[in-house]
């Protein structure tokens, strides 16, 4: 059953390609926050997450520690944030450091300036990927849902939109939901849904409505068991490709009989 | 002096420049030795005898200032306080300096350098 399952879906899906990669897995990963490296190897492996993200910070002279690479598979591809910039010049300044060790032009743009909410700035970040898509960056900005600069994304080159779902590690799920449906229908590069996913449920809601992968970090690193929910979350996201693709039936006001309404035993 | 001192007739210059940023250019691609004893034999040449009298250096790392009693390379910093250089990142007076060119880089009092990798992140 589990290997008809299996054909089935795989036969019935393309794979996602951002800038001419093609991933069949559409489960990112991020790697912050996690207690031990260990944990962090095995959530990537059993999820078979095809993509991470990692940030880039001053190395703490006085600690020599173990360098995160280390445990990121080669075949896993790279995707640096500009966390910590707050404009745009600096969302630069960091992709370029990044660039410079060697480890790819995958960049996810995120410039903040809002302590208390983590909210995404989207005009700086539109800035930032037009500069950077124009030097050749794989650029996928992350940004509060809105259409007009969803649009003005995709002029200035960018590989993909990441919407975010809830406020970066709240774990509130997808209460964006009505905006993102929005950029799905109206966006042609692929949507990520980004920030806010905190349970397997949350990443089958985004893919069942047609997003094309989504990016998971604080619900996994936190949880009690991160490599169990990774693997649930993997699991999950391609189950809510699985409903997409199907072309789920719409949703009802009133009740539709499941059995047939003819033929009842006390039928004269 | 790294911006371009030592020249090679007919030489290609591989610059590292991003815009707005000064030129450095990759000693390797001049066919010039690129080990820090050599940068010292460059200093001597170029300062006399007085560049060893050097007492102390200041310099900022990573937003700290820090104190050295003799010139050293940009390697020879980056070997002294990371424990891999494999993924490290330098930034000097906000330029980007990549490895290959970090032999050749002697650092100077008042210069500001960034050494930054990866770390996880969301």
């Amino acid at each position: 059953m589990s290997s008809l399952n299996h054909s089935l879906s795989t036969s019935a899906d393309t794979p996602l390609v951002i800038a001419g990669k093609s991933f069949k897995n559409r489960f990112f990963l991020g790697t912050g926050k996690f207690k031990n490296k260990s944990d962090l190897a095995e959530s990537i492996r059993l999820s078979g997450t095809e993509i991470v993200t990692v940030a880039l910070r001053r190395i703490d002279l006085e600690r020599h520690e173990d360098n995160i690479l280390e445990y990121i598979p080669d075949h896993v591809t790279l995707l640096t944030n500009t966390s910590g910039a707050r404009t745009a010049d600096e969302a630069v300044r960091i992709a370029r450091l990044a660039e410079a060790s060697g480890c790819g032009k995958w960049i996810k743009i995120e410039v903040i300036n809002d302590s208390k909410y983590l909210l995404p700035d989207n005009q700086e970040t539109l800035k930032a990927t037009e500069i950077l898509a124009a030097e050749g960056f794989i650029v996928l900005p992350y940004v509060s849902p809105d259409l007009y600069i969803a649009r003005q994304l995709v002029k200035a080159g960018a590989a993909t939109i990441m919407p975010l779902g809830s406020l970066i590690g709240s774990n509130q799920g997808l209460k964006t939901r009505e905006l993102i449906q929005v950029l799905i229908e109206e966006i042609d590069i692929p949507i990520v849904v980004d920030a806010g996913i905190g349970a397997p449920s949350h990443a089958a809601e985004a893919m069942e409505m047609g997003a094309d992968a989504v990016l998971v970090n604080t619900a996994v690193a936190t949880a009690g068991h991160p490599p169990l929910l990774a693997e649930a979350f993997s699991m999950a996201t391609h189950a809510g490709r699985m409903a997409y693709l199907s072309q789920l039936p719409e949703r009802k006001n009133l009740a539709d009989a499941s059995s047939p309404l003819t033929g009842f035993l006390y039928e004269q | 002096m790294r911006t371009g001192v030592f020249t090679h007739k007919n030489s290609h210059y591989d610059t590292i420049r991003k815009p707005g940023q000064k030129e450095i250019h990759n000693a390797q691609t001049l066919m010039l030795p690129s080990t820090p004893a050599y940068g010292r034999f460059r200093n001597y040449l170029l300062f006399g005898p007085n560049c060893f009298k050097m007492t102390s250096m200041k310099i900022t790392i990573n937003g700290t200032m820090r104190e050295f009693g003799e010139s050293l390379s940009l390697n020879e910093i980056v070997e002294q306080f990371c424990k891999t250089n494999s993924r490290v990142i330098a930034e000097l007076n906000g330029t980007i300096v990549k490895n290959p060119c970090w032999n050749d880089i002697m650092i100077k009092e008042g210069d500001k350098l960034e050494l930054v990798t990866f770390v996880g992140g969301g």
